[in-house]
């Protein structure tokens, strides 16, 4: 693969990434609740950061820094479901008033009256 | 594309995340409360993640990808501290209420 080409899948996958980021970063800004801010959070800002370790992985080819890019994206999938469902349990516990949330079905409900 | 190209195309990147992490503090600012600046907090952190790639890259030196993967493990740890942080301090009022 040519120079010219390796640059071009670098500045793609690292905008896809960047472009991820940012929806993440507005995402966190304009939705109503916790629970859908987390969700922003949660998802856009993995999937970015993905993308954009992705791309420095391929530019660094030949330091071979692609395995441990990867690596590193294989914790941000293992660390991140963690911390958002951590934190939306400690939320859901610490909440004092329940009928202001924006939930469907609140599978807890019944298990929270017990 | 050519080398200037890139290192230009990068810079913007670059700068995009910076203004995308502008954003996420002004809800770190605004947050009513610690699970919202919570939130904020690890969207920062992967902020942060990214922007030292991205200046690996812009910089062509690899070593900075350390600084990347211990800001990725710091944040993680951070994040988690603060939820159990939020969740012990609901069973302690629990307690006292009960």
């Amino acid at each position: 693969m040519s120079e010219e080409l390796i640059r071009l899948l670098v500045v793609g996958v690292a905008g896809l990434g960047v472009a991820f980021m940012a929806i993440a970063a507005l995402g966190i800004n304009v939705l109503p609740d916790i629970y859908t801010r987390m969700h922003a959070a949660g998802k856009a800002a993995t999937l970015g950061v993905s993308g954009i370790l992705l791309a420095t992985g391929i530019y660094f080819w030949d330091a071979s820094q692609l395995p441990r890019m990867v690596a590193l994206i294989l914790l941000f999938f293992i660390t991140g479901p963690i911390a958002t469902t951590t934190m939306a349990r400690a939320t859901y516990r610490a909440q004092q008033r329940f009928e202001r949330l924006i939930l469907r079905h609140d599978d807890l409900a019944d298990a929270r009256q017990d | 594309m050519s080398p200037t190209t890139f290192e230009a195309a990068i810079g913007i990147l670059i700068f995009v995340l910076a203004a995308s992490l502008t954003v996420c503090f002004i809800r770190l600012y605004r947050g009513p409360d610690v699970p919202n600046r919570t939130v904020a907090f690890d969207l920062i952190a992967i902020h942060a993640v990214a922007i030292f790639a991205l200046f690996a890259v812009h910089s062509g030196s690899f070593v900075l990808l350390e600084g990347a993967i211990v800001t990725a493990v710091l944040g993680f740890l951070g994040t988690v501290m603060f939820a159990r942080y939020l969740e012990r301090s609901g069973e302690e009022e629990e307690e006292m209420e009960g």
